[in-house]
């Protein structure tokens, strides 16, 4: 009997959510992060990934069963973006959303939208679409039970915002963030207090990787590990496999700039590719700025025997699971 | 600045809480507040109709208690004539028509006798209680229902006589009373011992004699 309903009637106006655990279905695998809340701030309390897609919710480990479930979803033909409407906030009825973001059949797919800024003569939004199959696949795990699902978000969306919650700095810069999945590219141009591009680029990190491997002629993964692990001097062809990313974000770092006159000075990167920080050193050469790598289980403070030296090392790959915790923790209400 | 665009359908979204005895505190409170409130609502309700109720009874009462007190009083004298009506009736059912006896008995009354005295007794007694004894420590037994009153009649005729055949005489005129119209009436004539006898007069002679028959008439219970 589901008494979800009872419950949520007599939780008289709701109550802050505390303890979260965010999941990261992505063309790797699924990886899991759970987060609490308590006294010093957010926690993170268990680190959980598994290569095989999780379709039964019983291999999920009883310690990471949190009471909420953050769900971050990443496909190739998930859509995030950040569109000008030159329209107030109140008459976007008749926009054609599906048209502007290139979808062709919207019933296929499962579309939300934020207003990012509104004034009289333009709306930002921020509009996300993923395939309707693929949203239904992440939730069909969650279907009754706890963890209960209490969001569904891109990926990449939810890995910058997890990046830009931990990163108060970000707020007053303009920065370039990137989030580099399996199969997606995700970045995000920030000016001060205010979103300025977002796009999506199907330039993941496999598609980096398999075009080195072809360069270096090795396969994907050993072309990861000796130039990762500095093994090899690739400099050039690293150049070359990133090329097509970093042509994206200098398009769209010079949009920002002539419509924002304002320059982004420093990179902010995410996802499982930067394990090894040499990785970001094409993208510092090619942008010509500072690079940080964001690690969100370095970054944020763990419980006691919750997390050892070799998960922290690779806590890259967990951005998206922890944005899209931190993004339910940071929007419950107090 | 938040990149957060939740896909999430709003019937997709589950009630996170666990069933927690707090949860239950709530719920029982919630509940038993619920009753009470329904109780005293009911309550409520029910004073408040009552009161309307009543007000309204108390405008028809006002209404009505003249015309109530009116009939009560007239329903007081009704129920006293009634009374009187029905002993009336009483009266009238068990009055006797002496007019039949003394016409059935100046026909059949004997030539040779001459009646000096007719006298007609009519008594209503109340017959005693009879309390039981109680015995000693006991506790009294209750006292019977009084009886109803009777009627009683009797007829006492006083006659001379100097026929040679006074005594036959005298005994077929107490067999008046044991034939008709004195059969559903007399129960017994009797000519009582030394009611038959010597004239006593100073001037009466060896034949004149005196003699007396009493008539016990059927008691009527009123």
């Amino acid at each position: 009997m589901d008494v979800s309903g009872i419950k949520s009637a007599f939780s008289f106006g709701g109550r802050r959510l505390r303890d979260v655990v965010g999941f990261d279905f992505g063309a790797s695998g699924v990886r899991a992060v759970r987060l609490a809340t308590g006294r010093e701030g957010v926690v993170v309390s268990g680190v959980w990934s598994a290569e095989a897609p999780l379709t039964d919710p019983l291999v999920f480990p009883h310690e990471m069963r949190a009471r909420a479930a953050a769900i971050a979803v990443s496909h190739p033909d998930a859509v995030a973006r950040l569109l000008f409407i030159p329209r107030p906030a109140s008459k976007l009825d008749d926009v054609p959303f599906a048209d502007l973001l290139g979808i062709a059949d919207p019933q296929a797919f499962r579309m939300a939208m934020e207003i990012a800024h509104s004034h009289a003569s333009e709306t930002h939004v921020l509009l996300a679409a993923i395939p309707e199959t693929d949203a239904a696949a992440a939730l069909h795990p969650f279907a009754q039970g706890i963890p209960a699902p209490q969001s569904l978000e891109v990926a990449g969306l939810a890995a910058i915002n997890g990046l830009i919650l931990c990163t108060p700095a970000i707020e007053e810069q303009s920065a370039i963030l990137l989030d580099l999945g399996a199969e997606v590219a995700t970045v995000a141009i920030t000016t001060p207090r205010r979103l300025a591009f977002v796009r999506q680029f199907r330039i993941g990190a496999n598609t980096i990787m398999k075009k080195l491997g072809e360069r270096l002629g090795m396969d994907a993964e050993t072309a990861r590990e000796a130039v990762g692990g500095g093994v090899v001097d690739a400099t050039e062809q690293i150049r070359a496999v990133f090329d097509p990313l970093t042509n994206q974000i200098i398009l769209g770092r010079d949009f920002v700039s002539r419509r924002f006159n304002v320059r982004p000075d420093h990179v902010y990167v995410s996802g499982g590719l930067f394990r090894s920080p040499a990785w970001a050193q094409p993208l510092q050469v090619a942008l010509d700025v500072g690079v940080t790598i964001w690690n969100p289980l370095a970054d944020l403070p763990a419980a006691s025997g919750a997390l050892d030296a070799e998960t922290v090392a690779e806590g890259c790959r967990f951005a998206a699971a922890v944005g899209a915790a931190l993004g339910i923790l940071e929007n419950t209400p107090a | 600045m938040k990149l957060r665009v939740n896909l999430i359908a709003e019937k997709e979204v589950r009630d996170c809480s666990v069933v927690t005895p707090r949860f239950l505190i709530r719920l029982t409170g919630a509940l038993v507040a619920t009753a009470v409130l329904a109780v005293f609502g009911w309550v409520f309700i029910v004073s408040q109709q009552r009161a309307t109720a009543l007000k309204a009874e108390e405008w028809k009462w006002g209404r009505l208690e003249s015309d109530f007190k009116q009939a009560q009083a007239l329903s007081k004298r009704l129920r006293a004539a009634e009374f009187i009506v029905a002993d009336l009736d009483v009266w009238r059912t068990v009055r006797h028509k002496w007019s039949d006896d003394l016409t059935a008995i100046a026909v059949a009354f004997p030539e040779t006798l001459q009646l000096t005295d007719l006298s007609m007794t009519r008594a209503t007694v109340i017959p005693a209680v009879v309390i039981p004894k109680s015995k000693p420590g006991a506790k009294p037994p209750r006292s019977p229902p009084p009886s109803p009153p009777e009627f009683r009649t009797s007829l006492r005729l006083t006659g001379v006589t100097s026929s040679p055949t006074a005594e036959d005489d005298v005994a077929g005129c107490r067999k008046i009373f044991t034939e008709h119209p004195f059969t559903n009436t007399v129960t017994a004539a009797v000519i009582p011992p030394g009611a038959f006898r010597q004239d006593p007069a100073r001037n009466a002679g060896p034949n004149d004699r005196i003699f007396e028959i009493s008539c016990t008439y059927r008691v009527i219970t009123l």
